[in-house]
């Protein structure tokens, strides 16, 4: 099994609900985002690049882990706390495991999908939102999208799959030829980040 | 983009830092004594079963989304789209995600609350009170407000907050009964009033108005959004767009702002704000000029053959001696051009539509001659000069319009919000009617709007009990026709409204947050609020207006109680029951148990008669009316999300038959009557037909934009609804604090950078935000979104920029008819 995420990059409005679905599903602490979505346009969010008015362009690109086939983060951690689960093909990590010492952040060459707690998680809310079994956010521990290992792994869908507004968000085993998925992947172009980094990243993004 | 994401210049990444120090900030200027904090331990029986309730967010953002509420431990942790019997419909955005965080915020009113003693409004200062002092002083007040002033001293202010029909907005909505049984004075906020009247008065109104249903977006071949930044306002509209583009439409975008639908156009044409009108004129004189009218559809759908009389009205069989005047069947006379007689209207399928004519004595002309008329100065020249569309962009829509079939139009509410603004609608409806892009699979025209599901009006505004007689009589303006908010400055001032006596003492303010939303606050404050012997206003938290307040009541949030909604200002066709998930918080009561509360204080318990939720929604549902729509509390009960909608593609004026008094679309308007009447005087010859004029304020001839040569609108931007969902950190991390978007030219000549702090001004007011430079926005304009709360803003307030000029015909707030100057703050 090979779960993947597709995005067609012509639907997405850059709404932001899988990033919000995101941080509620996961109770992500306050200033941490696993799920970003980023503006391909101008120096601003929600900018175009171009100028007024003829050649003006903007896209949005949801960015988050990226949940590689080959992971540059599973190499480089020294104690084994990043690790690919070959069953779903999730890059996981294990809080208790991680010493915090940064070096999966460094080798990663999708800069931004992870985040380090310099200090013990904060909340707006001090009560835990989301789903009921995530793992407890923890200080000095590297974190990012898990790919809702806690649904995934029984089958449901990651939170921020339950509902994109613009249907432009897609989940699904891509072993499987049957599938969304792979169906997509077959019948439209599409890219990948840094192809050539050879990480082989499990989302792909439609053009 | 390149396919390196460490290429950051291209990219645009959120300063998450800047982002929670801005959240911090906000929370300690809101966090007075007025909100009191409930402190609650961590969540530890993660493991603990989950219950699920069915729950909808409904606000004002016209979504409506039926979503699945999951409770652990009696608090509400998580929320998620339910599954609705469409899956097209199947919707939830970020912001009603956002929900648990908004529940449990320290920021939640929690008690009734009163102006500490010896405080000014304003100054922040609160004392807990019990509900029992709350609902006394309250009702003793206006009991002796309404003796010695007449049952016009106390005013409702109530707007869009929530589309409950029990304790929301909705406007057959319980609040109704006691607002009726106490002649209390609604206040009319007026807004998007251009494009309801101007609409309704061109094609009437329906299910749907005044388009077609969703769903039918993806059968049209070509899609004109015109002032409409869905993509952000209407978030779960876009999906049914980009499957009409799949499907290989064509997508023209018209707006000033680069939003995002544009980044998705074919055809993307920046206007000069306000210009709509000389536009669309500009593309009918094509149309027409071109013979791309839909003549079968002119002829024998709208009112182009009518024959109008000199006094404006129409030739009707009555004038001829056949039929009672007034009556249904009088019609209206047309002549057949085969026989080159007047005829009723029924009577040909080829009627002439130009000349003068002389019918039994009268001087007549087809309303259609009368249109070439009014319209005929307006060449692709004379309104490509003043929209500044290029003729070939004009002829490229009108090409793609009339010829690229189906064709539907989508009107947002950019164009609204200026003093022409009616003027538009008219012009953008009439450019459908020649291309007879009206009532047929893929071709629709307007802002789409579900209405609500039809309900026994009287029985859901009246008292339950048959009304008792009301001792105190009297009353200073009418209950029934309520005053424009935009006039009772003036109102109170003068002691008039309408040529009659005005007195208002008190205001009870629900739903709605009209410091935020009205426009030229200052004046709102110190005309209306500071004249008022009593403010009361129920909130779940602080707001520009509770702020302001001599009571605060805390109202339980929309997950807290049980209630019902049916379509008002949602584009689903569903009817969705909100079960009550949660107890409400501290000492927290919905909107109708206070209601209820404030009537049996008044002594009017028969308004609602003690019915709690369930009582009071079977009394609505179980009834016929109801019923036509399948629609019942037993069924609600067992089914939660219903579809009420008939059908699974709804046409609005399917087969060309409209709901209008003609039957036909209308371009000409026989005679034209204000949408409110506050004494002034109308220009009844320019309401007869389609027109452009000049806004009052943001427009280039305007002595004014010398000193103030930017205008400035107000985009509705994803993320909130007006001023809801303002406060809640999870959205702020992605939109920390206010903007304004400024071209890059205007920017430089200012000496502005995107980041810096500027200063919008103008004679009105002020207010400080961060600049974003852009080329995404039309130069002379700028872009400051709608809806941030006051203490949000470093200085300032966005409306206290705004104007509170009207347009004499549709009392409408003009918000963005408005010219500013910046400077770096």
């Amino acid at each position: 099994m090979h779960y993947v995420m597709v995005i067609d990059l012509k639907r997405c409005v850059g709404c932001h609900t899988c990033a919000l679905a995101c941080k509620a599903a996961n109770n992500v602490p306050e200033g941490i985002a696993w799920n970003r979505i980023l503006t391909d346009g101008g120096d601003e969010p929600d900018t175009p690049s171009g100028q007024f008015p003829d050649t003006l362009a903007m896209q949005y690109m949801p960015v988050s882990c990226q949940h590689c086939e080959n992971p540059a983060c599973v190499k480089v951690c020294p104690v084994g706390a990043t690790y690919r689960d070959e069953e779903t093909g999730i890059v996981r990590q294990d809080y208790d495991k991680c010493i915090g010492c940064r070096m999966c952040i460094s080798a990663c060459p999708y800069t931004g999908v992870r985040s380090f707690n310099w200090e013990e998680p904060k909340y707006a809310v001090d009560m835990t939102f989301g789903d009921a079994n995530i793992p407890k956010h923890q200080k000095h521990v590297v974190e990012k999208c898990t790919f809702c290992y806690q649904r995934a792994a029984k089958g449901e869908t990651p939170a921020c799959m339950e509902l994109c507004p613009g249907r432009a968000r897609f989940w699904g085993d891509l072993d499987d030829p049957n599938s969304d998925v792979a169906k997509m992947i077959q019948s439209r172009s599409y890219k990948q980040l840094l192809p050539h980094e050879g990480t082989k990243p499990s989302v792909y993004y439609l053009v | 983009m390149s396919d390196t994401i460490k290429e950051k210049t291209s990219l645009t990444r959120r300063n998450f830092l800047k982002t929670t120090a801005a959240v911090a900030g906000a929370t300690a200027i809101s966090g007075s004594t007025l909100t009191a904090f409930a402190a609650e331990s961590g969540d530890a029986g993660a493991e603990s079963t989950e219950q699920v309730y069915q729950g909808v967010c409904r606000g004002n953002c016209m979504g409506g989304c039926p979503l699945d509420i999951y409770v652990r431990n009696g608090k509400v942790v998580r929320v998620s789209a339910s599954d609705v019997p469409d899956d097209r419909y199947k919707r939830a955005c970020m912001k009603g995600l956002s929900h648990p965080q908004k529940m449990y915020l320290p920021d939640r009113i929690l008690y009734p609350m009163k102006r500490a003693e010896g405080t000014e409004r304003g100054a922040g200062a609160w004392e807990r009170i019990t509900w029992d002092e709350a609902i006394s002083t309250i009702c003793n007040e206006w009991t002796r407000l309404r003796k010695e002033y007449g049952t016009g001293a106390i005013g409702w202010w109530t707007q869009s907050g929530q589309f409950g029909l029990l304790s929301g907005c909705h406007y057959n909505g319980a609040y109704t009964r006691l607002q009726n049984a106490m002649q209390a004075i609604p206040i009319s906020g007026s807004i998007d009033m251009n494009y309801y009247t101007a609409s309704s008065a061109m094609f009437g109104s329906s299910l749907v108005s005044q388009t077609n249903e969703l769903t039918d977006f993806a059968n049209a071949k070509t899609i004109i959004a015109w002032g409409s930044n869905l993509t952000e306002a209407q978030i779960q509209a876009w999906h049914f767009f980009a499957d009409a583009i799949d499907n290989g439409a064509k997508l023209i975008v018209i707006d000033p702002a680069f939003t995002t639908i544009a980044s998705k156009a074919d055809l993307y044409v920046p206007l000069r704000p306000a210009s709509d009108a000389a536009l669309a004129l500009g593309m009918c004189n094509i149309i027409i000029e071109k013979d791309l009218v839909d003549w079968d559809f002119v002829k024998n759908h709208s009112v182009a053959p009518f024959l109008v009389k000199e006094d404006g009205t129409y030739l009707r069989q009555s004038d001829l001696g056949l039929g009672e005047k007034g009556a249904k069947t009088d019609q209206v006379i047309v002549i057949d051009a085969a026989t080159g007689e007047a005829v009723a209207s029924s009577e040909t399928t080829n009627p002439t539509l130009e000349g003068t004519h002389e019918v039994a004595g009268f001087s007549v002309r087809p309303a259609f001659a009368l249109l070439l008329e009014r319209i005929a100065e307006y060449t692709p020249e004379k309104a490509s000069e003043l929209s500044d569309v290029p003729v070939e962009v004009m002829e490229q829509i009108v090409d793609l319009y009339t010829q690229n079939g189906p064709a539907s139009m989508f009107w947002g509410f950019g164009q609204d919000r200026y003093y022409n603004g009616h003027g538009s609608y008219y012009a953008m409806g009439t450019m459908s009617i020649l291309a007879g892009n009206i009532g047929k699979k893929g071709c629709s025209t307007g802002a789409c709007s579900y209405n609500s599901v039809p309900l026994d009006a009287k029985l859901c505004t009246s008292p339950i009990k048959a009304k008792q007689e009301d001792t105190v009589g009297g009353g200073s303006a009418s209950y029934t026709a309520g005053v424009l908010a935009l006039k009772m400055a003036e109102a109170i001032k003068t002691g008039t409204y309408n040529g009659k006596p005005f007195v208002m003492k008190s205001i009870y303010i629900h739903n709605c947050n009209p410091l935020n939303y009205v426009a030229d606050r200052q004046s709102i404050l110190h005309d209306v609020f500071d004249k008022m012997e009593l403010i009361v206003v129920a909130e779940t938290r602080p707001t520009d207006t509770t702020v302001y307040a001599d009571i605060v009541l805390p109202s339980a949030h929309w997950f807290e109680q049980e209630d019902f909604t049916c379509g008002t200002a949602h584009l689903q066709p569903f009817a969705v029951l909100q079960e009550k998930a949660v107890e409400p918080m501290g000492e927290c009561k919905p909107d109708y148990e206070i209601f209820k509360l404030l009537a049996e204080g008044l002594d009017m318990p028969y308004v609602y008669d003690g019915l709690n939720s369930e009582e009071a929604l079977r009394y609505i549902l179980d009834t016929p009316t109801a019923a036509k729509f399948g629609i019942s509390y037993d069924r609600m009960k067992k089914e939660k999300v219903v579809r009420w909608l008939p059908g699974k593609n709804f046409i609005f004026a399917a087969g060309g038959n409209f709901t209008t008094p003609t039957g036909r679309a209308q371009f000409y308007f026989e005679k034209p009557v204000a949408s409110m009447q506050y004494g002034q005087t109308i220009d009844v010859e320019l309401e007869h037909l389609p027109f452009f004029i000049e806004p009052s304020e943001a427009w280039p001839s305007n002595p004014l934009a010398k000193k103030y040569p930017l205008t400035c609108y107000q985009e509705h931007t994803r993320y909130r609804v007006h001023s809801n969902f303002s406060h809640i950190p999870w959205l702020r991390e992605f939109d920390p604090e206010p903007t304004v978007k400024i071209h890059t030219k205007d920017a430089e000549a200012r000496n502005i950078k995107s980041g810096d702090m500027v200063r919008l001004f103008n004679d009105r007011g002020s207010c400080t935000v961060r600049a974003i430079v852009t080329e995404g926005i039309r130069p002379g304009t700028v872009n400051t979104p709608h809806g941030w709360q006051a203490d949000q803003y470093v200085e300032g307030h966005y409306q206290d920029l705004t104007s509170r000029e009207t347009n004499p015909y549709i009392a409408n707030s003009q918000f963005s008819d408005l010219l500013v100057e910046i400077e770096k703050a």
